[in-house]
């Protein structure tokens, strides 16, 4: 019997010690080298089917509740969609002439960026996780073409990048996680700066702004293409106010565009082409 | 454990465990949920302190890490650690009134935290809001059930020595 006599419990802690010194190494290693990807991305092989096995048993529990669902909740559903549906036809049509009229100049300059990006529909796989954790599990993987650092988007705005591709899941890393920061601009004003995650979910902070620089509230701020993983312009966030960081230097809290807690659907860009070489994920952003 | 005569409960309840942990909930209750997984482990370590030891915990820990995506050896460590706790006071425990025995799951429960909580900011992404210890409330309270429930099965499908 364990921790029956001294030679047992000697027993215990030689296990627990050898333990503990397995975990460290395995942490430090899948913290700072990247070959661990392939073993995890074959461990989780066998766990894709009860991940799939909960989505889609929370998949049929909506369905059910669906059916459940009164015809006069349907009703004003529908109109309030036939509402917003005419809203942003109205507006899609600005948008089309915009956009023809921006490809017409392009062709003039002779450049060919564009302003719509291919993209990848995925499925965030609800398996529960902690919300201090600030990472999504995507049910698209190597199949399907992700790669690490591959920005992921929803219907507002950034949400975040792959940070681990498994065979047919990934994991992806959001803005508001502490250890990621990504670099952007102010819409309005053009100003350059990073925008770096709190680990709250409803705040981010654009450090380093000097106090005499063109910020104010309510400023739009996007992606700035700098740095090469997130295409320019997609919308991250507003600043929502701004506060006295370090060394008389200002910063300025943004609250996050994206609600990635709110639709399961996300986009994955596809970007190949601008795609950086590779390296380990928890890699900060320049 | 090669008295036992029906080990795929075990497996099955651990497998309960780790769905059960995965139900897709509202944001507010999921900071409160409790983690089923290591409550359901620590059961079986009670029951069977022969058969399930630190190095069980940590394969386990190791699958939960693999399932959630999470740092590879965070939950296993942590799961070693309370597996190596319950072999040193499992016979203590046993004899224990229900209240008290959840008094020590939630001790135990603060203990995995507390490394996790080292782990993370080791890592430089310390939780920053106090949801991040709730879980070991709501263990403490799921505890009772939980154990019921679990030695029912065990005395059902399981006939341990």
């Amino acid at each position: 019997m364990p921790g029956d006599t001294g030679q047992e419990r000697r027993g215990l802690s030689l296990r627990l010690g050898f333990v503990v010194l397995l975990s460290a190494g395995l942490m430090l290693a899948d913290n700072r080298l990247s070959f661990l990807g392939q073993v995890r991305a074959w461990l989780s092989a066998p766990l894709y089917p009860l991940q799939s096995l909960v989505s889609n048993g929370a998949d049929l529990g909506r369905s059910v509740a669906g059916w459940f669902t009164s015809r006069e909740s349907l009703r004003e559903e529908n109109v309030s969609l036939r509402k917003e549906h005419l809203r942003w036809r109205a507006r899609l049509q600005r948008y089309e002439v915009l956009e023809a009229e921006n490809s017409r100049l392009r062709a003039l300059l002779e450049s060919s960026a564009r302003l719509e990006d291919p993209v990848l529909l995925a499925e965030t796989l609800s398996i529960g996780l902690r919300p201090e954790q600030h990472t999504l599990v995507l049910n698209k993987g190597e199949r399907d073409g992700v790669f690490i650092g591959q920005p992921v988007v929803d219907a507002d705005g950034v949400v975040g990048q792959v940070q681990r591709v498994g065979a047919r899941s990934s994991t992806v890393i959001l803005l508001t996680n502490a250890s990621h920061a990504l670099p952007a601009r102010l819409d309005r004003s053009g100003l350059r700066a990073v925008v770096a995650g709190t680990g709250f979910g409803d705040r981010l902070l654009l450090n380093f702004v000097l106090p005499n620089a063109d910020v104010r509230v309510g400023d739009l701020v996007v992606t700035s293409g700098l740095g090469g993983r997130f295409p320019s312009g997609y919308p991250v966030g507003r600043v929502l106010s701004l506060e006295w960081g370090a060394n008389a230097l200002t910063r300025a809290v943004v609250r996050p565009a994206a609600q990635p807690g709110r639709s399961r659907e996300l986009l994955l860009i596809q970007r190949p082409s601008a795609a950086p070489p590779v390296r380990t994920a928890h890699q900060v952003l320049p | 454990m090669a008295s036992l005569v029906r080990p795929w409960v075990i497996y099955l309840s651990l497998l309960l465990g780790l769905l059960l942990a995965s139900l897709p909930l509202p944001v507010w209750m999921r900071s409160w949920w409790p983690d089923w997984p290591l409550l359901v482990f620590i059961y079986w370590c009670l029951a069977l302190p022969e058969g399930l030891g630190v190095v069980a915990g940590w394969l386990l820990g190791l699958l939960v890490d693999v399932y959630r995506g999470d740092l590879l050896g965070r939950n296993a460590l942590c799961f070693a650690l309370v597996a190596g706790l319950v072999q040193v006071t499992y016979r203590r425990m046993r004899h224990y009134p229900l209240p008290q025995q959840s008094f020590m799951v939630a001790l135990f429960l603060l203990l995995y935290l507390v490394v996790d909580f080292l782990i993370l900011s080791l890592r430089g992404t310390p939780p920053r809001h106090w949801s991040f210890w709730y879980p070991v409330l709501t263990g403490m309270l799921v505890w009772p059930w939980l154990f019921l429930g679990l030695r029912m099965l065990r005395r059902r499908y399981l006939r341990s020595r």
